[in-house]
C-alpha cells in the first residue's frame, strides 16, 4: 500500500519536496535557531545561577573571615549570625568606629560594620573592608542585613512581620459558570498542552510562513510549470506540496519539541521543576489539541500556497503573505474575549468561525477552557471544509494560470472564462 | 495511420484579440509534423491548449481521442519554448524526479546513461543553475524524451545550440522517432522541416495558410522551397 502510494505522482511530489527541503541549509537554520537559542538561554541561566550559588556560598564563607561591629545606635539585639549549616558566627564588637576601621586597616578583621547613632533617621549603615572588588562589598552586606533583620524581628508582632514580609498564604477558590469549584492546579496543568500547541503554531507561522507562500512560486519563476504539468496533474502538484510542507513543518516542531521534552525531564529529575508541577496528559486533551494544531496548520498552509498560486514571483508572494499572517494572528488582539465562557461575544464567535482567524481563536479558547465540545467540532469542521475549498480553488486557478509567468492572476478574467472545470 | 492529435475548430481569444481562428488539423501516429509560423502566429498557444495549459475559447483539442490529462497512458514529452528547471537542485535529482513522474522503473540509471550520451556525465551532481544554458537545454531534452513518450512536442528544440550539439539533438530526436514516437516540431529552421517532417502546417495570424504533406505544400506553392513559401506567406502582409 505504502509502496503503491510512493509510486503515484502525489507520492513522488511529496518525496521530492521533503528531500530537497531537508537538504537546504535554510531549513535547518530555521528549524534549529529556536532550540539553539533555548538551549543557549538555559545554559546561560544555568551559568548565572551557578555563579550566584558560588557567590551565595562565598557569602556563607564569611564565618572564615573575621567580622567586626560597632552599633552606635544600640539597635541590634544580637551579634550572632546563624549559618545555613545550623552553626553560628559571632561578630567581634568594637567600642568606636575608628577602632573598627583601624582593625580593618591592620588586617585584624576583614570587614567592619558600623551602625551610626542616628540610624533610625538616616536608615543607613556602613561597611568597611579591605578589598579591591566592589563585588566583595556586596557579599559582605548579607551578614549585616541578617543581624538587622533578626533584631527588627524581635521588636515586631510575628503576624505583622509575616504580613510585612509577604510570607502569608492566600487560598483562592474559583467557581466555574455552573458553580463547580475550579481546581486551579489542575486547570493550569490542563492548560500546558493546549498552550504549548498555541506557541508551536505561532512559531510555525513565523518561521514557515514565507516558505509556504513561495513554495508554489518556484515552478512559475523558473518556468518549470509548463513542462511539469504534462507529467503531473495540478492537483497532485499542489496537494503534494501542501502535504510535504505540513510534514516539514512538523519535522521543525519535532526538532523544537525534543529539547523541550528533554529539558522538562531533566528539570523534573533534578528537582529544578517542582515535583507538584503536573502536566495533564489526559488523552482527550492531547488528542483534541493535536487535531486542532494539525487542522490549523493545514488551513494556514493551504492559504499560503494559494497566495503563491496567484502571484508570479517570490517577492509578490512575500508581500501577500503578510495579509494571511495578519488575518491568522488577528485573535491575538482580542485575547480577553476568549477568557470567559459565559461572556462569549459576537467578536469571539466571528474570530472562531472566520476561517483564517479560526485556528488561533479556537486554540486560545482551548487554552482557557472556554471552548465547549460542540464549538470545538464546529470550528474543526469549518477549518477542514475551508482548507478543502481553498485547495480546490488553488488547483482550479493553477491549472489555468500555471504559465502566467510575469503577471498576477486576474480573478475577474479567470472566472469570466467560458469554461470552468472544477473537477480537474 | 490513425490520428494521435486532432484539433477541431479551435478558436482562442485573449481579451479582445482572436489569436486562433477556427483552426483544424490532425497529426498522424508515427509521423514528424512541423508546426510552422512566425512569432505570434499562434503555434505555442495551440500546443498549450492541446496540453490543457490554456482553455480554448471554442473547439476541441484531443490527444488519442481525449482531452489531455497527464498520465502514463497518454505519455507526452514536451519541450516548451520557455525553458526552465529547478535551478537549486542537482541535475541527477531533477532528472530522477521527472523520471519518477513519468513512471520510469529506474530513472537514475536512465538519467546517468543519457547524461553520458550528451557528454554531461561530470555534471550529474552539479546544481542545474550552475550549468550553461546549452547544458541546461540538453538536460531539458532528456526530461522530454525520457520514458519514450508516444508523442513528443518540441518547441524550437535547437534554439541556441551550436552545430555540433544541434546534430546531437537531431540524432536523439531521430532515435525517439525510430522507437515509435510521433513528433510535433515547432521550428524556424525550414531546412530541418524539409529534411525531417512528413507533414506540416503553416500558421499566420491564427489561420492555417498551408497544411499537408511537405511535397503537396511545395506543389501548392509552385514548387518553391519551404523557406520561399514562408517568406511569400508572411510577405503578403506588406503587399
Amino acid at each position: 500500500m505504502t509502496k503503491k502510494f510512493i509510486d503515484t505522482n502525489l507520492g513522488n511530489v511529496i518525496r521530492f519536496e521533503i528531500i530537497r527541503n531537508l537538504k537546504k541549509p535554510t531549513f535547518w537554520i530555521a528549524a534549529l535557531i529556536l532550540p539553539v537559542l533555548l538551549v543557549g538561554y538555559i545554559a546561560f541561566a544555568g551559568f548565572v545561577g551557578y555563579n550566584a550559588n558560588l557567590t551565595a556560598e562565598g557569602g556563607t564563607d564569611t564565618e572564615k573571615l573575621n567580622l567586626g561591629l560597632y552599633d552606635a545606635a544600640d539597635y541590634l539585639t544580637t551579634n550572632v549570625i546563624p549559618q545555613p549549616d545550623n552553626t553560628t558566627q559571632e561578630v567581634k564588637l568594637f567600642d568606636s568606629k575608628e577602632q573598627g576601621i583601624d582593625a580593618v586597616k591592620n588586617d585584624e578583621i576583614s570587614v567592619f560594620y558600623y551602625i551610626p547613632a542616628n540610624f533610625d533617621e538616616i536608615l543607613t549603615a556602613e561597611i568597611y573592608a579591605k578589598s579591591a572588588s566592589f563585588n566583595i562589598f556586596a557579599n559582605y552586606e548579607t551578614p549585616l542585613r541578617t543581624l538587622l533583620m533578626l533584631s527588627a524581628a524581635t521588636r515586631i508582632d510575628p503576624t505583622d512581620l509575616a504580613v510585612v514580609t509577604n510570607v502569608i498564604t492566600i487560598d483562592t477558590t474559583n467557581f466555574t459558570v455552573d458553580n463547580t469549584e475550579v481546581d486551579l492546579v489542575a486547570e493550569i496543568s490542563r492548560m500546558i498542552i493546549p498552550g504549548l500547541a498555541l506557541v508551536l503554531f505561532y512559531i510555525l507561522i513565523v518561521s514557515f510562513g514565507n516558505r509556504l507562500t513561495t513554495a508554489m512560486v518556484e515552478e512559475k519563476e523558473n518556468r518549470i510549470s509548463e513542462m511539469i504539468l504534462t507529467s503531473l496533474k495540478p492537483r497532485d502538484l499542489i496537494t503534494g506540496k501542501i502535504i510535504s510542507l505540513i510534514i516539514l513543518g512538523f519535522i521543525q516542531l519535532a526538532i523544537l519539541i525534543i529539547p523541550i521534552v528533554v529539558l522538562t525531564i531533566f528539570g523534573f529529575s533534578n528537582n529544578i521543576i517542582p515535583s507538584d508541577f503536573v502536566i495533564d496528559f489526559n488523552f482527550w486533551t492531547v488528542l483534541s489539541t493535536l487535531i486542532l494544531l494539525l487542522a490549523s496548520f493545514f488551513l494556514f498552509t493551504a492559504l499560503c500556497v494559494t497566495i503563491g498560486v496567484l502571484v508570479p514571483t517570490a517577492k509578490d508572494a512575500s508581500q501577500f503573505a503578510g495579509i494571511v499572517i495578519i488575518l491568522t494572528i488577528l485573535p491575538l488582539f482580542f485575547i480577553n474575549s476568549f477568557m470567559s465562557a459565559n461572556s462569549a461575544d459576537s467578536m469571539t464567535y466571528f474570530l472562531s468561525y472566520f476561517p483564517p482567524s479560526a485556528p488561533i481563536a479556537l486554540m486560545f479558547r482551548n487554552v482557557f477552557g472556554t471552548l465547549p465540545i460542540n464549538e470545538y467540532f464546529i470550528g474543526l469542521i469549518i477549518i477542514f471544509i475551508s482548507s478543502y475549498f481553498v485547495i480546490k480553488f488553488s488547483v482550479y486557478v493553477y491549472s489555468r494560470t500555471a504559465i502566467e509567468f510575469t503577471s498576477r492572476v486576474n480573478l475577474k478574467k479567470l472566472f469570466s472564462s467560458p469554461r470552468k472545470n472544477w473537477k480537474k | 495511420m490513425s490520428n494521435i492529435v486532432e484539433v477541431k475548430n479551435f478558436q482562442m481569444i485573449f481579451g479582445n484579440k482572436e489569436v486562433i481562428k477556427e483552426l483544424s488539423f490532425t497529426v498522424k501516429q508515427g509521423e514528424i509534423f512541423g508546426l510552422l509560423g512566425s512569432n505570434g502566429s499562434g503555434k505555442t498557444t495551440t500546443i498549450r491548449a492541446l496540453l490543457g495549459l490554456y482553455q480554448p475559447t471554442a473547439g476541441e483539442l484531443l490527444i488519442n481521442g481525449q482531452k489531455f490529462v497527464p498520465s502514463e497512458k497518454t505519455a507526452v514529452g514536451y519541450l516548451p519554448e520557455e525553458r526552465g528547471l529547478y535551478m537549486k537542485e542537482t541535475v541527477i535529482d531533477v532528472m530522477t524526479y521527472f523520471g519518477h513522474l513519468k513512471g520510469l522503473k529506474n530513472p537514475k540509471e536512465w538519467s546517468l546513461k543519457y547524461l553520458n550520451r550528451v557528454d554531461l556525465q561530470d555534471s550529474a551532481t552539479k546544481q542545474v543553475g550552475k550549468l550553461s544554458s546549452g547544458m541546461q537545454q540538453k538536460v531539458q531534452l532528456g526530461l522530454t524524451i525520457m520514458g519514450n513518450p508516444k508523442l513528443l512536442i518540441l518547441d524550437e528544440p535547437t534554439k541556441g545550440f551550436d552545430p555540433v550539439n544541434r546534430k546531437l539533438l537531431m540524432d536523439i530526436i531521430a532515435e525517439s522517432h525510430d522507437k515509435g514516437s510521433t513528433i510535433i516540431m515547432i521550428t524556424h529552421y525550414m531546412e530541418e522541416v524539409e529534411r525531417l517532417c512528413d507533414r506540416a502546417i503553416l500558421l499566420k495570424d491564427g489561420v492555417a495558410r498551408a497544411y499537408g504533406k511537405i511535397t503537396d505544400i511545395k506543389k501548392e506553392f509552385g514548387g518553391k522551397s519551404l523557406d520561399e513559401i514562408f517568406v511569400s506567406v508572411y510577405g503578403e502582409k506588406n503587399d
